[in-house]
């Protein structure tokens, strides 16, 4: 998969990684079981240093997303990581807030909110109906 | 590593065109010891264009700094010696005293000795260095003559550079320095004053540096003045005319202001130092120190005028060797000249006497004999300055055959 | 395991009672990438070059590969590579004859590398430096310095004057070099996206000190500018005092402190003062808000 980094953002580059790869394991566009490009690889594809790469891959192992088989390379876990739901609910519920705050001021009312939500959710789960069917 | 680094020095490039030289006057030239103020001329001005210890890119690898000083000593006694040995060699054919031409090789051998020793661990050396070289030419030329013990000379020079050298080699540093090892005291560099003296001096500051003046004087008063103005002011003066112009071009200036600015100054100089020189030798030569003075700054705008037609656009499509046939040609001319002189120096002397002579007496007549010529010069140099900024001849040639369109141009 | 750059208390003055460096101290391992970043003018050159033997310090310690670059100037530089910006390759030379003279001098040449990257830039072995752009001249100067594998890589401001896509290009050229050798690399720049890019460790250097040497991430995350509006503040000493400052500055009346820690922490512990924001930065805007006016 193409990773696109921007030094300018306000997360640093290993979060910015973090953040793609799991987007696109939420979006099916990594499978469970794929291979993933080897941090040097991803870090010449990308123009970065490569230890950031694999402190990226680092972490997306401790949380559980994706592992490492010496000698074969690295794979998206088979089974979804078990996730602190307390702690996803706090991160959702502050994104939650982020969107809301962005909609109100851009004169979007609580419905029109909801109505784009459910676009993005048909949008995010599209690829993977196409997989499945 | 030693072969590996003389190789890529940039000095092997004059060598052939030195030798040349130098075997050239030696075959086809007459009279006593006639090399020896062409040597002068060629390595004086060659100095001057003095490398230095070390670059920026030779730093960075890992080369000893003294095969790197064994390089460049090689060369440069390589460059001097080579051409001179050549032109003894012919001379020795010819059945000539080749002792004078090695004398003035190895005094130009003590220079480089010496220069070499400024500023020795630092990577290059300070530019007032440079014109040591330049000044020698006229030194050279004047006591060629009068200088009876070539051959001591020759001995003495030999063993002060032997031992410059040495002493060189000991001292040779680790590693050179980029900039001096101890701190210099502040305000050591004048610090120009904050009031504004006069709206040009920026540009003239840029242009003429300090040691142009002095060699110009010293080089009139020993009436080497045409050639040494022919060989080395009108080159400078045209290496500078490009810099500035880079510097210039963007502000709303006219190109003749800017050539008037490049030139008169030079022109002043050169009236200057003919004056000082009537005031020494008195009136009795003044007919003869007015041709020469003339003949200086024709030949001054001459010369410009010929490396302005180099680029030229309308004979920019010819190639290169064509287009420097004029002032290959004009070189040529000064350098015969010269050789074929009874005296090394002083090369308008005979046809200068022969000049003054056939002009008329009166004195109105003869002021414009001499100023019609280089006032038509002048002109003419001038509009070449300023043609090569608006080349509207290019732009005629780009017109369609129907003639020109709304909007074209 | 010696570390490969090392510097102790460096100091060095061009102007009697003027130090450009005054007691600059830190040190770099194997494969480490540090970013030096300074005002111009901060002695980031100076530094750079005292490394390489240019420039003697006036006082303190250097070592270089555990050696001192000026007693053993050979033995230290066959094992860097240097690009500078002001670094003129011979301009008479082709690249052909400057790729023969570094295979010459250093035995760990590696022609595949060079067959790749004079591939990669499109440069023809035959032309000569003279012809080439700015861009092109200092492609070649990277590649004479990468293809002999140098376990230490110093680059003084190498992309300055290129375009993006140049630049681009270099950072590639040095990833390709951290992947396959793991050299170490220290890199001075006024680019702060190229350094976010491939910068591991970043040394701030100021007024001749080291005023910040933190991990790139660590200052992404951990260190925070706090926005303060003038009523709210009487007392900037007392601001810099605190502990976690690093910098107050000036900006229009208003404050701006940088200080070290989470944006929330911050938050709580200034709020005393009245209607602070905190946020995190980019690496440029921290620069700025660090060491400019």
């Amino acid at each position: 998969m193409q990773i696109l980094v921007n030094p300018a953002d306000e997360l640093p580059i290993y979060r910015q990684i973090m953040r793609q790869i799991q987007e696109a394991i939420a979006g099916g566009r990594l499978k469970p079981g794929q291979k993933l490009a080897s941090h040097r690889d991803l870090a010449e594809q990308a123009v970065i240093a490569p230890l950031t790469v694999k402190k990226a891959y680092d972490e997306l192992e401790a949380l559980g997303f994706i592992e490492t088989q010496r000698g074969l390379g690295t794979f998206v876990c088979a089974k979804p990581p078990r996730v602190n739901l307390n702690d996803q609910r706090a991160q959702v519920r502050d994104a939650a807030r982020r969107l809301l705050a962005q909609a109100y001021l851009g004169g979007l009312g609580f419905e029109a909110v909801v109505k784009i939500l459910k676009e993005a959710d048909r949008e995010l789960t599209s690829g993977r109906q196409k997989e499945a069917s | 590593m030693i072969w590996q680094l003389m190789k890529r020095n940039p000095v092997w490039q004059i060598m052939p065109a030195a030798l040349a030289l130098l075997v050239g006057t030696a075959l086809f030239g007459r009279g006593q010891g006639s090399p020896v103020p062409v040597v002068a001329l060629a390595f004086g001005s060659i100095l001057t264009a003095f490398p230095s210890h070390c670059t920026l890119y030779e730093a960075a690898l890992p080369i000893e700094t003294m095969d790197l000083w064994l390089s460049q000593v090689v060369s440069l006694l390589g460059m001097l010696w080579l051409p001179v040995l050549g032109a003894s060699v012919v001379l020795v054919a010819k059945g000539a005293d080749p002792i004078p031409v090695l004398a003035a090789a190895a005094f130009y051998t003590l220079i480089l000795a010496a220069m070499k020793r400024v500023w020795a661990g630092r990577f290059s050396v300070p530019q007032w260095v440079r014109w040591i070289g330049f000044l020698t030419i006229p030194v050279v030329i004047g006591v060629a003559e009068t200088v009876p013990h070539a051959g001591r000379t020759l001995a003495i020079c030999g063993v002060a550079s032997a031992a410059l050298f040495t002493r060189d080699w000991m001292s040779v540093p680790r590693s050179f320095q980029i900039a001096p090892a101890e701190a210099r005291k502040a305000g050591q560099w004048r610090e120009s004053g904050a009031h504004v003296r006069w709206a040009w001096s920026p540009v003239l500051r840029s242009i003429h540096g300090w040691g142009i003046w002095i060699t110009l004087v010293v080089c009139t008063q020993m009436h080497i003045g045409v050639l040494a103005i022919a060989i080395f002011f009108v080159p400078v003066l045209f290496q500078k005319c490009q810099q500035t112009r880079r510097w210039l071009a963007p502000l709303p200036l006219h190109a003749r202001t800017l050539f008037r600015m490049l030139t008169l100054p030079f022109a002043a100089g050169i009236v200057a130092a003919s004056a000082m020189g009537v005031m020494i030798d008195g009136a009795r030569t003044l007919r003869i120190d007015m041709v020469e003075m003339a003949s200086q700054l024709a030949v001054m705008w001459f010369l410009l005028l010929l490396y302005e037609v180099i680029e030229w656009r309308r004979p920019v499509s010819l190639p290169k060797l064509v287009r420097l046939i004029p002032v290959c040609a004009a070189y040529g001319l000064v350098f015969v000249a010269t050789i074929h002189r009874h005296k090394p120096y002083g090369i308008l002397d005979e046809w200068t006497r022969r000049g003054t002579e056939a002009l008329p007496q009166n004195w109105f007549w003869f002021a414009c004999a001499l100023a019609a010529p280089v006032a038509v010069i002048y002109w003419m140099a001038q509009s070449t300055f300023a043609e090569t900024e608006y080349p509207r001849a290019l732009v005629t040639l780009q017109w369609p055959a129907g003639g020109p369109a709304e909007g074209d141009g | 395991m010696t570390p490969v750059l090392e510097f102790e208390n460096i100091s060095r003055s061009y102007k009697i009672g003027v130090p450009v460096l005054d007691g600059v101290t830190f040190s770099m391992d194997e494969g480490e990438v540090v970013g030096l970043v300074g005002r111009n003018g901060a002695g980031k050159t100076t530094l750079l070059r005292i490394a390489m033997g240019m420039l003697v310090p006036h006082r303190g310690l250097l070592r270089v590969f555990g050696m001192s670059p000026i007693e053993s100037p050979v033995e230290v530089k066959k094992r860097i590579g240097y690009v500078a910006e002001d670094q003129v390759l011979p301009p008479g030379s082709s690249i052909a004859d400057l790729i023969g003279f570094h295979e010459y001098l250093f035995p760990q040449w590696d022609r595949g590398l060079e067959r790749g990257l004079l591939d990669r830039f499109g440069l023809s072995r035959k032309v000569r430096i003279k012809g080439l752009s700015k861009g092109q001249a200092r492609q070649v100067a990277l590649l004479l310095a990468i293809c002999h594998r140098p376990e230490l890589l110093i680059l003084d401001e190498p992309a300055g004057g290129l375009d993006p896509a140049a630049r681009r290009e270099f950072l590639e050229a040095s990833i390709q070099l951290l992947n396959r050798e793991g050299s170490a690399i220290i890199f001075s720049s006024h680019h702060m996206h190229d350094i976010e890019r491939i910068g591991a460790r970043i040394v701030l250097l100021d007024q001749g000190r080291v005023r910040l040497d933190m991990g790139l991430d660590r200052m992404r995350e951990d260190v925070c500018v706090a926005m303060i509006p003038q009523a709210a503040l009487r007392d900037v000493a007392a601001l810099e005092q605190m502990p976690g400052c690093l910098g107050v500055r000036e900006v229009y009346g208003d404050w701006h402190a940088v200080f070290d820690g989470d944006p929330e922490a911050v938050a709580a512990q200034l709020r005393g003062i009245g209607e602070v924001r905190c946020v995190r930065a980019p690496l440029e805007e921290l620069f700025v808000e660090l060491v400019g006016k």
